[in-house]
């Protein structure tokens, strides 16, 4: 199997964007940019074996490709991985396994955290500052704040984003523009989840500056990267 | 892979391992990674992924402990 160069430019922002407590996060990071800036497609075990360490989103994105019949990863594949209703459900696991092992989470950090860790096509509302904008499902609508365009994909920053313009988005950052393909994809897949729309329910916003931190530590980490 | 949580060895049978959660939870996981008791490692759905030394797993629970306030 093979994984497509673009599709390794995604998994970087992708990975950029997911805030972990793994250690060697920023060396995985380097890695990952310098095979995108290769431009080149890699087999799978080249890639794989390449990660200084723990490369789990590989190993899931593998398994994932696996139960698709994927012959090749592409960035159609990578955005399928990160929009569908097998990573709403990896994401319950997690916060199970959180729970179990460190402590109860309140209503509002469960909600905010397995929304957040889904790709979500997002409306724009909003550039600078404090880029905003809304998330509407089966007539559920959360707002977002806080957003960073990543600067692989958006190498303008703001000035290339769109008021009313859709993009997808994944914690703070904004991975990619939206097409109405992909997005019409995520929406068919997260409505399956009684979870995802609960947490939609009861969320009215996520603010990133507050949960997580999230907007300063992206900030931080794509500084640590070289951007 | 955002929340993956260090867990020690703390017995190995032949079909699984029981592995303890900072907080001191227990549960039985399957391995295909070779474990010996006082290891520590990381599982996903009650499967261990990766394992990791002492000092990682020490600097893993020790951002969980920093954050547990501030970030979640």
């Amino acid at each position: 199997m093979i994984i497509k160069s673009e599709a390794i430019k995604l998994l970087a922002i992708f990975n950029s964007s997911c805030k972990t407590f793994l250690p060697k996060k920023v060396d995985n990071l380097k890695y990952l940019y310098e095979c995108a800036a290769s431009g080149r497609d890699y087999s799978f075990s080249e890639f794989k074996s390449g990660f200084p360490k723990n490369p789990m989103t590989a190993l899931l994105l593998e398994h994932f490709a696996g139960t698709v019949n994927a012959e090749k990863i592409d960035t159609e594949l990578v955005l399928k991985f990160f929009g569908g209703i097998d990573h709403i459900k990896f994401t319950l696991d997690q916060i199970s396994d959180y729970e179990k092992s460190i402590k109860k989470l309140s209503r509002t950090d469960r909600d905010s955290y397995l929304f957040a860790h889904q790709l979500t096509p997002i409306k724009l509302t909003r550039k600078w500052p404090r880029a905003s904008g809304k998330y509407l499902l089966a007539g559920r609508k959360v707002h977002v704040r806080g957003l960073i365009p990543h600067p692989l994909m958006f190498p303008d920053s703001y000035n290339a984003l769109t008021i009313g313009g859709e993009y997808l988005v994944h914690y703070a950052t904004i991975i990619a523009p939206a097409g109405d393909g992909i997005s019409s994809w995520i929406r068919n897949e997260q409505i399956k989840s009684n979870e995802f729309l609960g947490a939609m329910t009861r969320l009215e916003y996520i603010d990133y500056k507050i949960f997580m931190n999230l907007t300063n530590w992206t900030r931080k980490l794509l500084k640590e990267c070289g951007f | 892979m955002c929340l993956a949580i260090p867990k020690k060895v703390v017995e190995v049978n032949d079909n699984e391992v029981i592995v303890e959660a900072p907080n001191g939870n227990r549960q039985a996981v399957k391995s295909i990674v070779k474990l010996d008791i006082g290891d520590f490692c990381l599982t996903q759905q009650n499967v261990v992924i990766d394992k990791v030394s002492k000092e990682e797993a020490l600097e893993i629970i020790h951002e969980y402990s920093k954050a547990k306030e501030a970030l979640l």
